[in-house]
């Protein structure tokens, strides 16, 4: 054999992480061939430095006590952490919304965004009753809307989405999305987001930018058959009214380039505490002619139990052209309206406010932000949001 | 053809989940976390902090160790849910070190040692930890990680699950991260104690 081997095979080697017919091919090369010999000992000495050093840094105190370490960390954490696992899920969640659209995970979900971009539009919209009312003085005709949702509603809407899952088939892609590019700061990343991208002004002292990307969003065609759409909404009890007469029903989903931020730093709350931003040209759907937004919204309401009369006001208040509407667990989070960036946004809490985990979202001119920090100060937060330059 | 924002509607949330002993989990990893932890930061202190910092992490992200039932009787899932545990607290110490200035750096890995019991050959290690947490610090995170993890007796699959590599290039990552080590420490420590290999330069595969 003149060829010689390659370090991957090499150094596995040395780990004994090659198969029994790969050992054996590579242990009998290596007894005629001095080239791979002296290669296997220069890759074997620098694996024993590298131990070596390992070594050394070893802990060679006396162990702390996981016990003892397990009572600070139950005394650290507040007993009602359960809820942050729902906060957590949700933060990911709204994160995510955008991101989703923009990650390579974008296809499996397809059948569940699917759901969404079709139905829960207005079926994730849930009221809870006195809630509703105060929703609706809040947030009319606003950029977002917070629909609270508690567990019972919160499990329609799975069921619901689980028997729209089947219903619909792929999207077809029209552009790919881009790969996950990390760029060395915002001038880079505006010049391959396509326009003016804005970081932090103010941020705590000792704030490290951990990294920068800018991800291209897909271009997406979906269409519908009305009739396979019926059947899940008459499945689910819902009415179908709203829904074109078309027999498909066609929408066009595009995502522009999202740009997102990560800082990590030491805050009084924490060692670890972090702020990541997001921002996006605003994602659209295409509707096709014929659907009416407030029926199917009004249809959504009653869905979730609301009183046609609450029904038909919520489906009329809210401009569903321009409302971003976010599903809100009640026991996750509570919403408010903040004054942030020169506009009105909103800032989502975490219920459990020892963990300190806070999300702001606004939209200005065209541009959907979303910033959310970690073991940080609301105050911080805002300010960081308000200094974008 | 109306336009609509996208809802932020995902709503769907099919986590469901079967409680676990987080307790069990803790106390069975606690010890591999910190000590990992403890390679990086130097200090018992904040190797002490970045153990609970990485288990708050687990603790938030149920979907890591509740959703197979009780992960102590499924050895598969408690074994992914260790390298799960190294990643982050090999990423939190990283960013701690990093973190830090040189001159702090330097004081910490004092302090780190003074706990130490090995009287004999105290400032010669003192010397020798200084310079391999210096040429770890200069490396980028994912070999760091790699190096850290492979110490820790995580096999090539498990560390291609861990650091979400291809199975097949954890041997040249290896390589390439060994290669970039023996570059750093050498430039950290031109006269290391340390038995370098002579051989040709090069970044490896």
């Amino acid at each position: 054999m003149n060829q010689h081997y390659d370090k991957r095979l090499l150094r596995a080697c040395l780990d004994g992480e090659l198969l029994p017919a790969e050992m054996a091919q590579v242990t009998s090369h290596l007894e005629v061939c001095a080239h791979c010999r002296e290669t296997l000992a220069q890759l074997r000495g620098r694996a024993n430095m590298v131990s070596t050093g390992m070594e050394d840094l070893e802990f060679r105190g006396n162990m702390p006590k996981p016990e003892q370490a397990l009572a600070r960390f139950r005394a650290e954490i507040p007993a009602t952490e359960s809820h942050s696992f729902r906060w957590e899920d949700l933060q990911r969640r709204i994160r995510m919304s955008g991101r989703n659209l923009i990650s390579p995970r974008w296809r499996p979900l397809t059948a569940a965004v699917t759901a969404v971009v079709l139905v829960a539009i207005l079926f994730s919209i849930v009221p809870v009753r006195e809630a509703a009312a105060d929703f609706l003085s809040l947030f009319r005709v606003r950029k977002f809307a917070v629909i609270p949702l508690d567990q019972g509603q919160m499990d329609r809407l799975e069921s619901l989405a689980r028997q729209a899952e089947g219903a619909f088939g792929e999207p077809q892609i029209v552009r790919e999305e881009g790969p996950e590019q990390v760029v060395s700061g915002a001038i880079e990343a505006a010049g391959l987001a396509g326009y003016p991208v804005r970081s932090p002004g103010r941020l705590p002292e000792g704030t490290r930018l951990e990294k920068i990307v800018v991800r291209s969003g897909p271009a997406m065609h979906f269409e519908f058959d009305r009739q396979a759409l019926a059947t899940v909404l008459q499945a689910a009890g819902a009415s179908t009214d709203g829904l074109p007469q078309t027999e498909s029903i066609a929408f066009d989903v595009d995502v522009a380039n999202a740009v997102l931020q990560q800082y990590q730093f030491a805050s009084a709350q924490s060692r670890f505490s972090q702020l990541e931003f997001m921002q996006v040209p605003s994602p659209q759907v295409d509707l096709p002619a014929g659907i009416d937004p407030i029926a199917l919204a009004k249809t959504g309401f009653l869905f979730l139990g609301m009183p046609a009369e609450d029904a038909e006001r919520m489906a009329n208040s809210i401009d569903w052209t321009s409302t971003l509407v976010i599903p809100l667990p009640t026991e996750a989070g509570s919403a408010r309206e903040v004054s942030v960036d020169g506009v009105t946004g909103l800032l989502v809490e975490d219920v459990d406010s020892a963990l300190r985990s806070s999300a702001v979202l606004w939209e200005r001119d065209g541009i959907l932000y979303f910033m959310s920090g970690t073991n940080l100060d609301q105050k911080l937060l805002l300010d960081a949001a308000d200094s974008l330059q | 053809m109306g336009s609509i924002a996208l809802p932020l509607a995902k709503t769907i949330s099919p986590e469901r989940t079967v409680p676990v002993d987080f307790d069990a989990l803790f106390l069975a990893h606690y010890q591999s976390v910190f000590r990992l932890a403890y390679r990086l930061a130097g200090t018992r202190e904040a190797a002490e902090d970045l153990a609970q910092e990485t288990f708050l992490r687990l603790h938030r992200s149920p979907t890591i160790w509740q959703d197979q039932g009780d992960v102590r009787s499924n050895p598969v899932k408690d074994r992914r849910v260790a390298a799960w545990l190294y990643r982050v607290a090999t990423n939190l110490a990283y960013n701690y070190v990093r973190g830090r200035g040189r001159q702090k750096r330097r004081e910490d890995a004092s302090i780190g040692v003074m706990s130490a019991v090995d009287p004999a050959d105290l400032a010669e290690r003192t010397e020798t930890r200084l310079a391999v947490r210096q040429a770890l610090a200069t490396l980028p995170e994912r070999q760091v990680q790699l190096l850290l993890l492979r110490h820790a007796g995580l096999s090539y699959k498990e560390l291609a699950e861990a650091l979400d590599v291809a199975p097949g290039s954890v041997g040249t990552l290896l390589a390439r991260a060994e290669a970039a080590f023996e570059k750093a420490y050498s430039r950290n420590s031109p006269g290391g104690e340390h038995d370098k290999p002579v051989g040709r330069d090069g970044e490896g595969a």
